[in-house]
C-alpha cells in the first residue's frame, strides 16, 4: 500500500468515536426518558421551572448570543476614521506613544492577553512570595510588613523602591476609624435589660483594618459579582413581556397566552416549518 | 474645606493649575481648578460619532448634529477602560488643548487628575500613565478609581443627617459605600476614608449600554426596527424609563389579558403607559413622552391620524420599568449575574461584620444609569430585606450624579491628601511607569 512514506505508529490513545452502545435500563419504564437528559429535539419537553442550569444546548447558546449582543456597542462597525488633521498629526512621538496609538486591539484583546499572562505565571505565586522577603532591608517588624507591603506584591516589588516607607512605623499613623465626634448618650436603666440591650459587633482593629485596605486589586473577572442559584429564574413571554406561562410546543419558547402565541406562531412556522 | 491648602516647604512646586478629567465612556467631565476656586465641568460626549451623510463629529461637535438616526459612534473607553488611545487623543487635543477648547491649560504648568473604574487591566493603566507623561507632559498626575473621589463630599448632608456643631463636615468621609452605575457596568466600591477596599469591589456587567440595547430588542421586537438607532433610543430610555417599586403589580397592570378579554388597565393605561413621539429631525429634534390616551388609539382614530399627521408614535408599555429591571435581576435576560443588592452584599460578605453598619448607612449611588425615578428606593427596600435587621440602610443620590465623581475629584484636588499620591514628572522619568502604577495602587495608605 503506497501510503506516501508515512508510517503510522501504534497509539494507545482510544477516541470515543460517536456511535451507539447498550446502556442498562436501571430506571423504571415512566422514566424512560431519563435516558435522553439531552433531548434536543423537543425543547418544550424541558423541566418545568427552568433554573439556568438545566437549559438544553440550543437554549444556551442563544441565549448567550443574545447577551453578547446586548453588551455591544452601537451598530454594525466601529471603524469610524479619525479625522484627518491637516499638518499637525504627523508630529513626533516617543516610541512608547506610538506603540499605543497605533495600537488597534480591543479590551477583550487585552484581557485575553492579561489571562495568557496570569496564566503563564500562574506557578508564580510562590515566586511572587520568593521575591518578597528581598523587602526585608526595611526595618519593620515582620507582622506589620504585610499590611503595607502587600499592594507591590503581584508585581515584582525591588528592593529600594519603597524607600519612603522604611520611615513610617504604624505607631504615629493615625487610626483609621476615628468614632464618634459626639459623647455617648447618658446611661439609662434600661441599657442592661436583655430585651432591650441593642448589640453592636466590634468594630475591626486599626491592624485589621490596615490590612483590608492593603489588599491588592482584584482582577477583572474576580471582581465581577458571582452567581448564585438562590431564586429560580424568571421567565417572560417573549412576544409581549408579560409573564412566560406557557410554552410553544414546538420550540419551547415562552409566551403568555394565545394571543401571543399566534403571533409567535406566525414566526416560528417560518423558522421551523409546519 | 477642613485643612486647606498645606504648603510644605520641601515640597516640589505645587503647579498652580488642576485639570480633573472624569473620563467616563459616554461623557467626560473636565475643569480646569485653578487655587481655590472650582468651576463648572464641561461635560463633553466621549465619542467620534458619524451620522447618516458620513459627517464625522469629535467630541462636542456632536451638539452641532442635526440629524442622529442611524448615527455610528466609536467610543474610545470600552467596557468602562480606556482602551483606545488614537481616538482619545484626538477627543482630548480638540476639548482640552486645542485652540477653540474652552477648557485650555498648558501641561507643563498643570497637575492631571484623572478617574479610572477598578479592576482596570495593568497594560491599560500603563499606556495612560506613558501618554500623560510622555506625549502630553503634564508636570504632575494622579490617577485614581472614580468611586474614591466621591468621599471628598459632605456625605452627611447629603443623607440630611442631623448634626451638631460639633461635627463639622470632614473630608474625606470616613466610611462609606459607593456605588457608580455608568454606561458601561455597575461597580460597588466600600471606602475607608477615601480609600478604597480592594477586597470588596465587585461589578455587575450592566450598564446603561445594555440597557439601551435591551430596550431597543424589545421595540425591534415588538414595534419597529430600532436597533440602528441605538442614540434615539437611549433618549428614549432616559425620559420614560422608570425603577419598579413592585415589578409584579406594574407588570400585570400592564398586561393585555387573554383572548377576548381586554383588561380594563390595558385600555386605560393604568397610569404606566405612556406614548413617545419619535424624531423626525425635520420638524421635530427631540423625542416627546407624553401621556398615553386611550381615545387615540382606537382603529378608526389611528387610521385618520396616520393620514393626517407625519408623527411617528410608540406606545411604551412595560418596556417602561422592565428595562431598568435588569440591574436588580439580571437573570431575566439570562445573564448569570446577580442583581445591584445581591452584589451589595457579596460585596459585604468579604469585610467584617463590624463595618457593615457603617456602610450601609453610608450608601451612595452616582453614575448616570442611577438617574431613573424609583432606582434609590428600589435599592434601599431589597437592601433592607437582604441585611440584617439591626443595620440601618440609608441610600442616597447627590443631586447630580454625573458630575458628582468629578466634584470629589476637585474638592480633592485642594485637599492636602493630593499631595501625598501625585507623582510629578521627575518622578516618572526616574523611576519609570512600574513604579508609578505601584504608587497609584498604595494610594493614600501610607498616609
Amino acid at each position: 500500500m503506497n501510503n506516501f512514506g508515512v508510517i503510522e505508529l501504534a497509539s494507545a490513545k482510544t477516541t470515543s468515536a460517536p456511535g451507539w452502545a447498550y446502556v442498562p435500563d436501571t430506571g423504571a419504564l415512566p422514566g424512560a426518558n431519563a435516558l435522553q437528559p439531552a433531548n434536543r429535539k423537543r425543547a418544550r419537553n424541558a423541566p418545568a421551572g427552568v433554573t439556568a442550569g438545566d437549559l438544553t444546548a440550543r437554549q444556551e447558546a442563544k441565549i448567550r448570543k443574545e447577551i453578547e449582543a446586548l453588551e455591544r456597542d452601537g451598530g454594525k462597525d466601529n471603524s469610524i476614521p479619525i479625522p484627518a488633521k491637516s499638518s499637525k498629526a504627523t508630529g513626533k512621538y516617543t516610541p512608547n506613544v506610538r506603540k499605543i496609538l497605533q495600537s488597534q486591539k480591543t479590551f477583550s484583546n487585552h484581557l485575553d492577553d492579561f489571562l495568557a499572562f496570569q496564566a503563564q505565571t500562574e506557578g508564580g505565586p510562590t515566586a511572587a512570595s520568593n521575591n518578597r522577603p528581598t523587602n526585608t532591608n526595611t526595618k519593620r517588624p515582620a507582622g506589620k510588613r504585610d499590611a503595607t507591603a502587600t499592594p507591590t506584591a503581584t508585581t515584582k516589588p525591588s528592593a529600594g523602591i519603597q524607600e519612603e516607607d522604611v520611615t513610617m512605623t504604624d505607631a504615629n499613623l493615625p487610626p483609621i476609624l476615628v468614632g464618634s465626634y459626639r459623647p455617648p448618650p447618658t446611661a439609662h436603666p434600661g441599657d442592661n435589660d436583655p430585651l432591650l440591650v441593642s448589640r453592636i459587633p466590634e468594630v475591626p482593629s486599626d491592624e485589621e483594618l490596615r490590612k483590608l485596605l492593603a489588599h491588592p486589586p482584584l482582577t477583572y473577572y474576580e471582581a465581577r459579582g458571582k452567581w448564585e442559584d438562590n431564586y429560580p429564574t424568571r421567565v417572560f413571554c417573549e412576544v409581549c413581556g408579560y409573564w412566560g406561562r406557557v410554552r410553544c410546543m414546538k420550540c419551547g419558547t415562552r409566551v403568555c397566552a394565545l394571543d401571543c402565541m399566534e403571533t409567535h406562531r406566525e414566526e416560528c412556522v417560518t423558522r421551523y416549518g409546519l | 474645606m477642613a485643612g486647606g491648602r498645606k504648603s510644605k516647604a520641601a515640597a516640589p512646586a505645587r503647579p498652580p493649575n488642576t485639570l480633573v478629567v472624569d473620563n467616563g465612556a459616554w461623557t467626560l467631565k473636565a475643569g480646569l481648578v485653578c487655587g481655590g476656586s472650582i468651576p463648572e465641568p464641561r461635560v463633553i460626549p466621549n465619542c467620534i460619532a458619524r451620522d447618516r451623510s458620513k459627517k464625522i463629529y469629535v467630541g462636542s461637535e456632536l451638539e452641532k448634529c442635526r440629524d442622529f438616526s442611524e448615527i455610528q459612534f466609536r467610543r474610545p473607553v470600552e467596557k468602562g477602560y480606556l482602551v483606545n488611545w488614537e481616538a482619545q487623543k484626538e477627543i482630548w487635543d480638540q476639548e482640552l488643548f486645542g485652540d477653540k477648547a474652552e477648557v485650555k491649560c498648558d501641561p507643563s504648568e498643570t497637575r492631571l487628575m484623572l478617574t479610572e473604574q477598578p479592576n482596570t487591566l495593568p497594560v491599560l493603566q500603563t499606556n495612560c500613565d506613558q501618554i500623560v507623561f510622555e506625549e502630553y507632559g503634564f508636570s504632575s498626575y494622579y490617577r485614581g478609581i472614580g468611586s474614591t473621589f466621591n468621599a471628598y463630599h459632605d456625605l452627611q448632608s447629603l443623607f440630611r443627617t442631623p448634626k451638631d456643631a460639633l461635627t463639622a463636615a470632614n473630608t474625606p468621609a470616613e466610611i462609606m459605600l459607593v456605588v457608580d452605575s455608568g454606561f458601561s457596568h455597575t461597580t460597588i466600591t466600600p471606602l475607608l476614608g477615601g480609600r478604597p477596599l480592594h477586597s470588596a469591589i465587585r461589578r455587575i456587567d450592566i450598564g446603561g449600554k445594555f440597557l439601551t440595547n435591551y430596550m431597543a430588542r424589545l421595540i425591534s421586537l415588538r414595534h419597529f426596527d430600532m436597533r440602528n438607532d441605538l442614540y434615539i433610543v437611549n433618549e428614549m430610555k432616559e425620559a420614560s424609563c422608570y425603577v419598579s417599586a413592585d415589578f409584579k403589580a406594574d407588570l400585570e397592570r400592564t398586561w393585555k389579558g387573554t383572548r377576548g378579554e381586554k383588561r380594563q388597565d390595558y385600555i386605560s393605561g393604568a397610569g404606566i403607559v405612556k406614548d413617545y413621539v419619535l424624531p423626525d429631525f425635520h420638524t421635530r429634534h427631540k423625542g416627546i413622552l407624553r401621556e398615553y390616551d386611550p381615545a387615540q388609539h382606537t382603529k378608526s382614530k389611528k387610521l385618520a391620524a396616520m393620514k393626517e399627521s407625519e408623527e411617528d408614535v410608540l406606545t411604551l408599555r412595560n418596556e417602561r420599568f422592565a428595562v431598568p429591571e435588569l440591574i436588580f435581576r439580571p437573570s431575566d435576560v439570562g445573564m448569570r449575574q446577580p442583581g445591584l443588592a445581591d452584589a451589595i452584599q457579596q460585596s459585604l460578605h468579604e469585610l467584617p461584620i463590624g463595618l457593615w453598619p457603617g456602610l450601609l448607612a453610608n450608601i451612595v449611588v452616582v453614575g448616570g444609569t442611577s438617574l431613573f425615578d424609583g432606582f434609590i428606593q428600589r435599592l434601599q427596600k431589597e437592601l433592607v430585606q437582604l441585611v440584617p435587621d439591626d443595620c440601618i440602610v440609608r441610600v442616597a443620590r447627590p443631586a447630580d450624579p454625573i458630575t458628582n465623581t468629578w466634584y470629589g475629584a476637585a474638592n480633592m484636588a485642594n485637599h492636602p491628601n493630593i499631595e501625598k499620591v501625585a507623582v510629578t514628572k521627575q518622578e516618572y522619568e526616574e523611576h519609570g511607569s512600574a513604579w508609578i502604577a505601584r504608587r497609584f495602587a498604595t494610594g493614600l495608605l501610607t498616609s
